[in-house]
């Protein structure tokens, strides 16, 4: 049987190719992720074991595992404690922050791209992550003097003598570029742009006055890390730590993993969709070549081979397919992975360069998905092969197309799968159980499975219904197309239901987001009545948008007549712990301007109580989950401060970045960065928006990373967010949907091959090739449609399910934008036109004599 | 491709050529492989007359009729269907041809499975986006004895009824030609006759011209004309046959 099968897979090369490829595509993106995220951690491995390497200790303020740094900074007089240790060696200061720099043009350097990190200047090489090479310069020494990094450096066009302005928690500062520096051997740090100062201008620039961020120590010779660890962990202050340079490294790692994490998420999500999409495809090919060969496969159980056996040769079809596949598909992920290096160097990341590293892991996973879900895929149609009787290998007929009745109890099955999958659907979207996300994902499946069972008795109606205009326009050809997508209803379905798939998330995300855009509106004017707000764009601590605004620059607006109530707004991300919940963002607002620019609909007095009593206001539904009430006291937990008791003095019912609100005064008390995230004013009286807006921006002249924005702009920018999002869900879904179009070809051409006599006849009374080229091309529209017809569907409900959930999240409604869905009902037409190109061109090239006596 | 351009002949006044091959070759594989399927075949077919084919297997016959209808090239000589040239005759042309002025029968009835009797029969001038003439239509049907088999499809239909629906799809078009290859072969003798005696009377009735290859005696013996073909040749020819002189005249080929 093995070898049986073998010489099966031999015979149709094409064929399994076909097949071959869904498998292909989906292992790819599996092992790309992996080859991609291994790589990049070994690279930047090597790169930070090469940059600490000289380093034995780091003395630093304790970090709390869930909070973080406790502080930024601590006293210069550390620095003599340590080097009185025995066994210390060299001691050298550092302090580093936030320090953006600007391009000749005076834009902040990166746009919203990746952080600007600042430091001061490390005397001792082997102390220093940053080297200067022959030729590129000195180290900085005096206070106008700095040093940045080569990628950032070549990038901008800057060289050595240049004047280099920079921004800090503060106006503009301006520097004479004196070297160009590389971090390790690499340009830079992750396209981070690096700058260095000389050290007691840069303990001035970064405001910490007399005081180090860290100690880095060597050891002298014969004392461990380790062992100079403890000695100095013993005589250092409370507050303070010392980590080895393996630690380091080890915790950077970390960071940069978890940094990788969204984009390992988002390629495995993919993955997950494109092998899915494959499954349909795999199942379809393997029951069309158990249909084709039913007679083949009774003649060998006519001649004693078992069930069993006659099962086995399917089975083991698909592990040769699925074997080759996934070996193929490792190798296009190497590719892939190669490709998102250059693409993400190309959006300026800078990653380091290094070779691609294939664990065995990697190797292990991609060909276990790949065999396992091909198998899993073929194992139906196996089941239907051991099923033939022998006595048709004796009949005359052509491939069974299957009972009515099976189709109705198939269709049974599908019904209870789908309703199963839409109410777990519905459950996880409104957060029932811990795992939401599973029950999602599970549902969606689920629900996927379920239509797919049922398809093909639906579509024996629909594809009549959507043909239609086809048959009354274009006669005979789109009535014989019909007919064969009908035919088959089982083959036709699963091609379409491999569309559906793609065709749905892309609906459910346009509804979305339609429906996300017109509340943007509504929650925009009836939340944030505010004229005027300041943001400040750059990549921050939690991504986009969060780089924040410096106190000074809300002190710059002071004296601006033109603007009232100006509202800061500062936001903790994930370092504040209220009762046992870490919030991914803790916010301390102005008290007294607050309710003229956000309407959160709080209880009467609880902004002046807040502020009166240090209080903390809550939303209400974090009220009602945690079962609080107003008056209960409740312990918040901040980096610096530790614990502290804080009473509930009112609440709030709309929807707002925090859930969480104390005054500006306890938040500064107990966070020690002051950068705010928002600035939120209005227009005096007797002025428009647009002088304020004018007179602000030019009060600001000094913070090019700042924008001035009114709400006009906010809408803009949130729709450009929204639509940006998209784009990037767009073009890897495209992904899912030419997976599906290729499935659709495969149908085609395996349909093609099951009617040559057929058509051998229809050319010889009097077809055209061109009647027959669009009778496949019909028949693929047809099925293009029926699948877009039933994704769109799918996607209008998940849309609907997913918003019923957000309904008290202040999102409502559900607009479906028509003119989208037309589009993409047009797209599928045109899909369907290019899956049929290949088949249609087959089936108009047959020699009419050789199809008519085709066996 | 002028439908009505049929020259007359002296020599045959009455009788129109419908389809010739002169001086017909066709050669498969090249050098020590060659084998030389027609070797200078020239043979007319003239309206209103049945002609049968027949041969030993290799003799040719199949390839004949193949060439004829313009299934197939010839290697050099050439193949006629009216005044068209069908050697010469791109893909467009023969399809047109086909549309216009042939009908095919096969063994295997080839009908569309999804179609109905009815369907099926109209299926060429569907193709072409014609009307049908009702009147030919119902004739035909009648004729055939498949009239209240109409709305059923093939998988409904006994083997003799779906070919003659396959018969009733040939001629609906009333092409000048129809070519068949063994159109009784998948039947019992009972249905064969009757499809035969059919094609005869088409013939007759209809002045069709009707090329058969068959392998079976009594099959010919209801043609006008038998050809017979041997190592891609015509070795001999018989009019008004009967199944018993061709049995005799196979005989002697065979030997």
């Amino acid at each position: 049987m093995f070898k049986a099968a073998l010489k099966n897979v031999l015979a149709h090369k094409l064929r399994m190719f076909l097949t071959g490829f869904s498998i292909i595509l989906g292992v790819s993106f599996v092992s790309g992720t992996y080859i991609f995220t291994d790589s990049i951690s070994s690279t930047f491995d090597n790169l930070f074991s090469d940059v600490y390497s000289g380093t034995d200790l780091t003395v630093r303020p304790a970090r709390d595992d869930e909070l973080g740094q406790s502080t930024n900074s601590f006293d210069e007089s550390v620095l003599g404690v340590v080097e009185a240790v025995d066994g210390v060696d060299k001691a050298e200061p550092e302090v580093n922050g936030f320090a953006q720099l600007l391009d000749k043009e005076g834009e902040p350097v990166g746009g919203q791209g990746p952080p600007s990190l600042g430091f001061s200047w490390t005397n001792e090489p082997a102390l220093n992550p940053l080297k200067i090479n022959e030729g590129d310069g000195r180290p900085p020494v005096a206070d106008d003097e700095i040093v940045i990094d080569k990628a950032t450096a070549d990038l901008y066009e800057f060289s050595v003598g240049d004047t280099v302005k920079v921004l800090f928690n503060g106006p503009t500062e301006t520097f004479t570029l004196v070297g160009i520096a590389t971090f390790g051997d690499a340009d830079s740090l992750a396209g981070a742009s690096l700058s260095a100062f000389e050290l007691t201008r840069a303990q001035e620039l970064f405001g910490y006055g007399e005081s180090y961020s860290a100690i880095n120590i060597t050891a002298v010779d014969g004392v461990s890390p380790e062992e100079l660890q403890e000695r100095v962990g013993a005589v250092l202050p409370e507050g303070l730590e010392a980590v080895t340079g393996e630690q380091q490294t080890s915790e950077q790692l970390d960071e940069l993993n978890q940094g990788l994490g969204f984009i390992n998420t988002a390629l495995l999500a993919f993955a997950g969709i494109a092998i899915f999409v494959g499954s349909f495809i795999i199942q379809n090919t393997f029951r069309v070549i158990v249909a084709q060969r039913s007679k083949e496969l009774a003649l060998l159980r006519a001649i004693g081979a078992s069930k069993l056996q006659v099962m086995r040769l399917v089975v083991y079809e698909a592990f040769f397919v699925s074997l080759v596949s996934s070996a193929l598909g490792i190798l296009l992920g190497m590719l892939i992975s190669a490709g998102v290096r250059g693409l993400m160097n190309a959006l300026n990341f800078s990653l380091p360069d290094g070779p691609l590293t294939v664990e065995p892991r990697t190797i292990i996973v991609s060909m276990s998905v790949g065999v396992v879900v091909t198998i899993f895929a073929a194992l139906l149609p196996a089941i239907r092969a051991s099923r033939i009787s022998p006595i048709e290998a004796m009949r005359e007929n052509e491939a069974n197309a299957g009972s009515r009745k099976s189709l109705f109890i198939r269709s049974s099955i599908g019904v209870v799968y789908a309703a199963i999958g839409a109410v777990l659907l519905v459950l996880g979207f409104n957060g029932a159980f811990d795992q939401p996300l599973y029950l999602v994902g599970g549902g969606v499946a689920l629900m996927f499975i379920g239509v797919a069972f049922v398809a093909p008795l639906l579509s024996i109606p629909i594809t009549s219904i959507l043909a239609w205009p086809l048959v009354v326009t274009r006669g005979v050809t789109a009535r014989l197309a019909r007919d064969n997508a009908k035919r088959t209803p089982r083959r036709t379905a699963s091609s379409a239901a491999a569309l559906m798939i793609g065709v749905s998330l892309v609906t459910m995300l346009s509804i979305l987001a339609t429906t996300f855009k017109t509340n943007i509106t509504t929650i925009l004017d009836d939340s944030f009545p505010a004229d005027l707000s300041v943001f400040n764009e750059s990549i921050g601590p939690a991504g986009p948008g969060t780089a924040g605004v410096p106190t000074s620059a809300e002190n710059a607006l002071n004296d601006v007549n033109e603007i009232t109530d100006v509202t800061a707004f500062r936001y903790a991300y994930s370092s504040v712990k209220v009762e046992d919940q870490i919030p991914f963002i803790f916010a301390g607002v102005d008290a007294d301007t607050m309710d003229k620019t956000f309407e959160l609909r709080a209880t009467d007095e609880a902004y002046a109580r807040m502020e009166a009593e240090a209080g903390i206001v809550i939303r209400t539904t974090a009220m009602e989950a945690n079962s609080w009430s107003v008056e209960d006291v409740i312990t918040v937990t901040f980096a610096s401060t530790g614990v502290q008791e804080l009473t509930i003095v009112g609440t709030f019912e709309d929807p707002f970045d925090s859930d969480y609100l104390v005054s500006t005064e306890t938040y500064l008390a107990n966070v020690e960065d002051d950068t705010i995230a928002i600035l939120a004013m209005n227009a005096s009286e007797g002025y428009s928006t647009d002088e304020a807006k004018s007179a602000t921006e030019q009060a600001l002249s000094d913070y090019p990373q700042l924008s001035v924005q009114d709400k006009g702009d906010l809408f803009e920018v949130a729709e450009q967010q929204i639509d940006q999002i998209l784009s990037l869900f767009w073009a890897l879904l495209g992904f899912a949907v030419i997976i599906a179009v290729l499935g659709i070809t495969n149908t085609l051409m395996l349909s093609i091959s099951e009617r040559t006599r057929e058509i051998g006849m229809l050319r010889a009374i009097g077809m055209t090739r061109r009647q027959t080229r669009r009778m496949i091309r019909y028949e693929s529209i047809i099925i293009a449609l029926f699948g877009a017809l039933l994704g769109i569907t799918m996607g209008a409900f998940f849309a609907w399910a997913l918003l019923q959930a957000l309904e008290g999240e202040g999102i409502s409604g559900y607009n479906v934008s028509f003119v989208q869905l037309g589009i993409y009902f047009l797209l599928a037409i045109v899909a369907g036109i290019i899956a049929a190109a290949w088949p249609a061109r087959k089936a108009a090239r047959m020699d009419v004599l050789k199809a008519i006596y085709h066996e | 491709m002028a439908k009505t351009a049929t020259k007359p002949r002296a020599k045959k006044q009455t009788a129109t050529i419908a389809a010739s091959v002169q001086d017909g070759q066709k050669i498969y594989g090249k050098d020590t492989t060659e084998v030389r399927a027609l070797d200078g075949v020239s043979v007319e077919f003239q309206q209103g007359v049945f002609t049968a084919i027949m041969g030993p297997s290799g003799s040719g016959k199949s390839t004949l009729l193949h060439c004829a209808a313009g299934l197939d090239k010839l290697s050099s000589g050439s193949a006629k269907i009216g005044e068209m040239e069908l050697g010469r005759s791109k893909d467009k042309a023969l399809t047109k041809l086909r549309r216009e002025k042939v009908g095919f029968i096969f063994q295997s009835f080839n009908l569309v499975p999804t179609l109905t009797a009815k369907e099926n029969i109209l299926l060429p001038l569907s193709i072409s986006d014609k009307k049908h003439d009702k009147k030919w239509f119902n004739d035909l049907v009648e004729l055939l004895g498949i009239k209240d088999r109409l709305d059923h499809t093939p998988s409904e239909l006994s083997g003799g009824q779906q070919q003659r629906v396959a018969v009733a799809r040939a001629l609906i078009s009333r092409p000048e030609i129809i070519f068949a290859d063994e159109p009784s072969g998948n039947l019992d003798s009972k249905s064969g006759n009757t499809l035969l005696s059919f094609l005869q009377t088409a013939a007759k009735k209809y002045g069709q011209a009707i090329v058969m290859v068959t392998h079976d005696a009594n099959a010919a013996a209801y043609a006008d004309e038998v050809l017979f073909l041997q190592d891609g040749k015509i070795v001999d020819k018989m009019t008004k046959p009967t199944s018993a002189k061709i049995l005799d005249k196979l005989k002697k080929i065979g030997e």
